[in-house]
């Protein structure tokens, strides 16, 4: 019987070795060198040296400059601007790409998460062609998103682009004087709008897909009690859908901001992080950092700051979550 | 929205189908203007980029893409490397999933609890290290750094071990007697009953191999090496001035996706439908 024991656990080992080997070499041993690496000013051509914590302080550290308040009033800013100024962050582009992180995927949940839902509503239906309309929708989510940037880029076009082109439309019609062309990705007030609204095109499908599998599980009897008490549409929605998806809506909500907490080819291809860091985010941060000016410690202590945000909201998700498994 | 005997009057279906027609008809245009685009000459866009068609159809940007800037060479880079990183994942996935779920050995539950916790390290994370160690093995810009690295996946083993523990065991107890060792249990017994979850499992590594980015742009340097992905932003570059010959390059990148996507629908959908559920 032991042996028996023995070659069933010599089995195991051996259906289990490939993928060991490779979750050993290229994941549990990279996690501990980025680790490592960001403790130190390693740089890919020099012997690294160990710093401590000095990158993570450099990276998220803000100094306190009292002085700068009155220095700020004196000069005839406003006591927001000159409170502002009292606050100076080591690292002021990493809190731009924090920052632009954070409105970008609270963008993305707006424009992706409301409409997606309200598609999924509406395909829940027992009428011909849904699966079809279900497959458009899902469509820019399997592709390429490099290829899809390009396509964006002639929409988005200051000189020629699609929407300026669109809005012209009506000036031309009416033979009045053309608006001022909109740079939608040259302009810094536009640039992160323009890759929202593509980034929420790109999930909107994904989203859709995870409501319309939880609309399908709510018990039928409940849409049946609600028909016999006389309910309309808008109660349905509001008094059974809205209140049995919230699990659902959280994880939506959940997986699109880590979705979107590791963008970087968009900015890559439609505007470089530009302009002027409008829409530079975390990832594309860390690139720059680590493959452009070879700050490799300082680049990884970037992207395990940009873990501990996603480790963060997934804790929130799981405590939350325990609500949801019950439900199902 | 509509339950199943309810009568739908025909404005509402009107209404209905009409709006889901102008939503999907939205999603799907920058598709359409890709390809429209993409069969014009470049005086022809910027004349009137709205017009669906030009004068003729431009079939020979296509050749252009496939024979001048090298779109070819990269399809195939890329077709190599994605098959063999689905199949490669496939393979580990089935057998990781198998001794996690079936066979007893010690250590088996906590090596298991150490894969789930590792699925949430985004790969940025690792980016920085594993290109170091591309360097020790002197694997920059060669095929084996975009494949060797990309053969295992926690998150697939994790699938296949999640459907190898619903089905029965007495349907492998007749085999385990007769003394059939375990490899042929799973070829014989198992695989055949696993075409949903290989194909499910099949879908996102396929989606995820022919569309990554950062790591390619990273690791691949020679021009003759470069996936779909690194080629169009390369022709991006080039032919700026040229959205013909961009998107139809962009067409020709985003084509097999979809394909396959339309061929296998169901489990595409159903991949993301049950990773959404279990959360």
């Amino acid at each position: 019987m032991s042996s028996r024991r023995r070659l069933e656990a010599l089995e195991g080992y051996l259906f289990l070795l490939p993928t060991l080997i490779g979750f050993i070499v290229f994941f549990a041993i990279p996690v501990l060198l980025s680790l490592y690496y960001s403790l130190t000013n390693y740089d890919l051509f020099t012997p690294e040296k160990w710093v401590g914590l000095s990158n993570y302080s450099d990276v998220i550290g803000v100094k306190i400059v009292p002085q700068a308040y009155e220095q700020m009033l004196s000069t005839g800013h406003s006591w927001l601007e000159a409170l502002g100024a009292v606050f100076q962050p080591n690292d002021e582009v990493f809190w731009t790409a924090l920052h632009n992180t954070i409105l970008y995927a609270l963008g993305v949940l707006l424009l992706s998460v409301i409409p997606a839902f309200l598609l999924a509503w509406l395909l829940n239906s027992r009428l011909p062609g849904m699966t079809v309309f279900r497959g458009l929708f899902y469509i820019p989510v399997v592709a390429s998103v490099v290829g899809v940037s390009l396509v964006w880029m002639w929409v988005y076009q200051r000189e020629s682009g699609l929407i300026n082109y669109l809005i012209e439309v009506p000036f031309r019609l009416f033979r009045l004087s053309l608006p001022e062309p909109i740079g939608w990705l040259t302009d810094s007030n536009y640039a992160l709008l323009s890759l929202i609204i593509m980034t929420s095109w790109a999930t909107l499908g994904y989203d859709m897909v995870i409501f319309l599998a939880a609309l399908q599980g709510i018990p039928g009897h409940l849409f049946e009690a609600a028909k016999v008490d006389g309910a309309n549409m808008v109660d349905v929605l509001l008094r059974i859908i809205v209140p049995m998806l919230t699990p659902t809506i959280f994880f939506v909500v959940v997986t699109n901001t880590i979705a979107v907490l590791q963008i970087f080819a968009e900015p890559y291809i439609l505007t470089q992080g530009g302009p002027a860091n409008a829409t530079i985010t975390l990832v594309y941060y860390l690139y720059q950092k680590g493959f452009q000016r070879f700050q490799m410690g300082y680049g990884a202590s970037v992207a395990w700051i940009t873990f501990g945000i996603i480790f963060i909201i997934t804790v929130i998700q799981f405590r939350l979550s325990n609500r949801w498994v019950y439900e199902e | 929205m509509f339950g199943q005997n309810q009568r739908v009057s025909p404005i509402g279906k009107f209404i209905f189908y009409g709006s889901l027609s102008i939503a999907s008809f939205l999603v799907i245009y920058p598709f359409l203007f890709m390809l429209f685009t993409s069969l014009k000459d470049s005086p022809e866009v910027f004349q009137n980029i709205l017009a669906p068609l030009g004068k003729a159809l431009r079939f020979d940007n296509y050749a252009t893409v496939l024979t001048g800037v090298n779109m070819t060479r990269y399809m195939l880079n890329t077709a190599f490397v994605t098959i063999c990183v689905t199949l490669g994942q496939i393979a580990t996935s089935l057998l990781g999933g198998y001794a996690f779920a079936r066979i007893n050995f010690p250590g088996r539950d906590w090596i298991f609890r150490i894969y789930l916790g590792t699925i949430m390290i985004p790969f940025t994370v690792i980016l920085i290290p594993i290109y170091k160690l591309m360097l020790l093995f002197q694997w920059v810009d060669k095929f084996q750094a975009l494949i060797i690295p990309w053969l295992f996946t926690a998150y697939g083993t994790f699938l296949m071990r999640q459907f190898f523990i619903s089905i029965p065991k007495e349907l492998e107890e007749a085999a385990i007697i007769d003394g059939a060792n375990r490899l042929r249990i799973l070829v014989s017994i198992f695989m055949p009953i696993s075409g949903p979850a290989i194909a499910t499992q099949f879908t996102i590594s396929f989606l995820y191999a022919w569309n990554s980015f950062i790591w390619p742009l990273i690791v691949m340097q020679s021009k003759e090496n470069y996936v779909v992905t690194q080629g169009l932003a390369d022709i991006q570059g080039a032919y700026n001035a040229s959205p013909p010959i961009v998107l139809a390059a962009a067409t020709l990148a985003i084509l097999p996706t979809v394909a396959v996507f339309l061929l296998a629908q169901r489990y595409f959908v159903e991949g993301v439908a049950t990773t959404g559920l279990k959360g």
